[in-house]
């Protein structure tokens, strides 16, 4: 009996250890049954009754791992309801398996088998979430054995509960709530950092933004959110989602990490191994683009694990380097949350920590935590960045603001530099003032000599002129008065004689003694001679005076109508004796008189003709030949002065300086060389002109012109 | 009627000069007028001149260049230049080239001239009466040698 006893108790456990556990529910609504599971791996697909006969192996862990597994897998567990509660909810809490079906056989003996697959649209499933649950219907007292058959393409680990209905509720809403933070976490980095883009537009942040957005999408198609929310009609992608934006997270955390560190300047070995992982996720990118899932999820799982612990060395390594890089603190704190998060999750999987909410969720917190420190380290580089430019704003400041004082000196200094070179150029100006003033009275001054000089001249000429006659109407006073004296003394010997009482013969003897003794007939004639040179003497003085007064015009600063016929006539009868040895030919045309400066003219044709007897006498000296010649006429309102000699001519070299001050062929002393000039401005003041054409040896031709017009 | 023992030629180009000169001085001179230096010098060929009185400007020939003509013919002719204005070049020519005693200004004054005449005719006496000393002189000399010859002879 005892024998008896012990075989049964030795079945029961037998059938137990064979069988697995019988899990007992009761009132304790949620359980963890992975140590009750049986497990068998098929490689080719089975039907429920040939698994049935195959050998299941009980599992050891809470959480059963297979790895990545392309084998059907098979999972037995046994119910037993204790408790008053009928209804029970199976919930395979791994949502990145691709099928789950469950099969049991009812009391009536019936085949029943639900599937919830993947690949077929969310809005299929029974139970709107993202777990595979699936009701569960045992009386109380009753046992139940159900089958699980499995297929993913991703490790397989069996988070397998049964919970009360109400239980899986509180489950699930609680998740959702995990969801809807996580997802807020991400939503509001993404949001702010992009916004942060757009402001400061630094690119680290839209790497930054990119790779939350990444990671949060990562995580939530992990936990089976995005095909419920995102893209429930979408099977397809969901098959591919989790690599796809995994690749693409981790392209971006390794962009952003060159860029937040500064990498590709500072370090262009570390630049290159980063690029290398880019490529190896672009690799997995690509290998999913042609539909090679398996391989693409494991290179991007590989590339992954190598990337982070790689990111987190060169980081530190970097640190190490420049210590003073706060934001790269951040940076490796971040980073080392990360793979903590990656770590414990890793490390439930193995079941050397528990299964429970904390290691369940160790990702996804460890992310949020590492996308808000990343965050702070972003605005911490860009603080440090906008310190730095505060720094060289100031420093810039400082130095526009020393420039500015250095210029406000320099300025002063110049201002006084410019009221000194002000005041000398001032002192300048008045010197060439002065200059100019003594200038132009030497100037004055030299016209005046000039004009005394010919004055000179001329009073030379005149007294020599005015001389002769004034001689001869002097001197033949004397003998005038001694020949009327005897006049009268022959009239009183007359007179006494006609009262005597000399008989008429004698009185005409007394007569004619007297007169021969007189000279009378001679006495006659000199007293002609006497009366006609003093008239003579009266008028030639008197002419001169006129010509004098016609020659020096003392209203000559006036505009004033004058016969320039007459104004040459003056002048020749001043220069009278200067020309008494040379012919003067006179060819006066009839010309109106024309408004001038007589005065100034007369000093030309003084000048001009003064000139042409020094080069006829030059060429003549006393002998007879020399000539000048005078002519005038008016041709289309102009009225032309030529004044021509046969004197000696000049160069080209001396009739093109004719004009210029001071230039002289005269001996010193001779000339003042001023006439040419003068009477070159004189011409210019009448508006006219004058042409000099010369030969040298053959005379002069000098023509003036005047307009008649002017006034 | 004093004795008009002294010959005086004036020259001048202006005519009514001459006539006035001649008018002043006929009864004290006896005078000469020429219009040219070459009428005068012709004057000078066919009379004995004591003084000559010359304008300094005229025509065909100067005073200056007359008097040296003047002092080629006859040196002993006291020189007077008689001109209308200061000219330093003609007045130092008619020094240094023509010789004058006296230098005169037109017009004249009759007394002055007068009394220059007077004097350049007692230098012409001075003049003329060393020359006849020294050909009497030189005859007594001649005389004398040929006495004193003679005497050497015998």
């Amino acid at each position: 009996m005892l024998k008896k006893m012990l075989l049964l108790a030795c079945l029961i456990l037998l059938r137990a250890s064979s069988f697995g556990q019988v899990i007992v529910l009761d009132s304790s609504s949620h359980q963890l049954i992975g140590r009750s599971l049986q497990i068998y791996q098929s490689v080719q697909p089975l039907t429920l009754d040939s698994a049935r006969l195959r050998a299941f192996t009980p599992s050891t862990a809470q959480v059963p791992n297979l790895g990545i597994s392309e084998h059907e897998i098979w999972v037995r567990f046994t119910l037993y309801n204790q408790g008053p509660q009928r209804e029970y909810v199976l919930d395979v809490a791994n949502t990145n398996l691709s099928s789950v079906e469950l099969f049991y056989t009812d009391k009536q003996g019936q085949r029943v088998s639900t599937l919830i697959d993947k690949r077929q649209p969310f809005s299929l499933r029974s139970y709107k979430d993202p777990n595979y649950l699936f009701d569960l219907y045992i009386k109380q007292g009753e046992q139940q054995e159900y089958y699980l058959k499995i297929k993913s393409d991703m490790p397989i680990f069996l988070p397998v509960y049964i919970n009360h209905p109400q239980q899986q509720m509180i489950r699930s809403s609680k998740e959702y709530l995990f969801f809807g933070l996580y997802s807020g976490i991400v939503l509001i980095m993404v949001v702010y950092n992009f916004f942060l883009f757009v402001s400061i537009k630094d690119r680290s942040y839209l790497y930054y933004v990119i790779y939350v957005l990444g990671v949060g999408l990562t995580q939530i198609s992990l936990k089976g959110f995005g095909f419920q929310f995102l893209w429930p009609g979408l099977p397809g992608f969901e098959h591919i989602c989790v690599v796809l934006f995994a690749c693409i997270s981790s392209i971006m955390a390794l962009l952003f990490t060159r860029r937040f560190l500064d990498v590709p300047q500072a370090f262009p070995r570390i630049n290159r191994l980063l690029l290398l992982f880019a490529c190896l996720f672009l690799l997995s990118l690509v290998l999913l683009a042609f539909g090679e899932y398996g391989p693409a999820f494991q290179i991007m799982q590989s590339a992954t694990t190598i990337s982070s612990v790689g990111v987190l060395i060169s980081a530190s390594y970097i640190v190490a380097k420049n210590p003073k890089v706060s934001s790269a603190r951040y940076f490796i704190i971040a980073w080392s949350i990360l793979i903590i998060g990656g770590l414990v999750f890793l490390l439930k999987d193995f079941s050397v920590l528990p299964y429970n909410t904390f290691t369940n969720y160790a990702v996804q917190i460890s992310t949020a935590v590492e996308m808000a420190l990343l965050s702070f380290g972003l605005a911490n580089r860009i603080n440090i960045l906008k310190k730095e430019k505060d720094e060289s704003r100031q420093a810039a400041l400082t130095v526009a603001r020393e420039n500015s004082r250095i210029i406000k000196e320099q300025n002063i200094i110049l201002e006084q530099k410019v009221k000194a070179r002000t005041e000398e150029l001032q002192q300048k100006n008045e010197t060439i003032n002065n200059t100019l003033d003594d200038l132009k009275q030497t100037q004055s001054q030299l016209v005046e000599y000039e004009k005394m000089a010919s004055l000179g001249q001329l009073t030379a000429g005149i007294a020599h002129e005015i001389n002769n006659p004034i001689n001869f109407v002097t001197s033949n006073i004397a003998p005038l008065k001694r020949d009327v004296d005897i006049l009268l003394d022959f009239i009183n010997r007359l007179e006494l004689l006609n009262f005597s009482d000399l008989p008429e013969n004698e009185k005409r003897t007394a007569i004619d003694d007297f007169k021969e003794d007189q000279d009378f007939d001679y006495l006659k004639t000199e007293i002609n001679y006497l009366l006609k040179g003093i008239a003579d003497g009266a008028s030639r003085t008197a002419e001169i005076i006129k010509s004098l007064r016609i020659f020096s015009r003392l209203d000559e600063d006036a505009l004033k109508p004058a016969d320039l016929n007459e104004g040459l006539e003056s002048t020749v009868v001043i220069l009278n004796s200067a020309l008494s040895q040379l012919q003067v030919v006179k060819n006066y045309g009839p010309i109106p008189a024309i408004n001038c400066y007589p005065g100034k003219l007369n000093q030309i044709f003084l000048n001009i003709i003064s000139n042409a007897i020094y080069a006829v006498q030059e060429k003549f000296g006393n002998k007879p030949g020399g000539q000048i010649k005078l002519t005038t006429y008016k041709e289309n309102k102009n009225i032309h002065i030529v004044i021509e000699d046969n004197g000696t001519g000049m160069t080209e070299a001396t009739r093109k300086k004719i004009f210029e001050p001071f230039f002289t062929t005269k001996d010193v002393g001779q000339g003042t060389g001023l006439g040419m000039s003068i009477a070159f401005n004189i011409i210019l003041k009448h508006n006219g002109h004058i042409n000099i054409s010369s030969e040298l040896g053959k005379g002069s031709i000098f023509t003036i012109q005047i307009p008649d017009n002017l006034s | 009627m004093a004795t008009k023992e002294i010959s005086v030629l004036y020259v001048d180009d202006e005519e009514n000069n001459l006539l006035s000169f001649k008018a002043t001085f006929r009864l004290k001179y006896n005078v000469f007028t020429a219009i040219s230096g070459e009428k005068a010098l012709e004057i000078i060929d066919n009379n004995e001149i004591h003084v000559i009185i010359t304008d300094q400007r005229m025509p065909t020939m100067t005073g200056v260049e007359f008097l040296e003509k003047v002092i080629e013919k006859n040196s002993d002719i006291t020189r007077i230049l008689l001109t209308g204005f200061a000219d330093m070049g003609a007045v130092v020519d008619a020094i240094n080239k023509g010789k004058i005693f006296h230098y005169l200004t037109k017009p004249w004054v009759e007394e002055e001239l007068d009394l220059t005449m007077q004097k350049a005719y007692e230098i012409y006496r001075e003049k003329k009466k060393i020359t006849q000393m020294n050909d009497k002189l030189a005859l007594s000399n001649s005389q004398l040698e040929f006495l004193l010859r003679q005497k050497l002879l015998s």
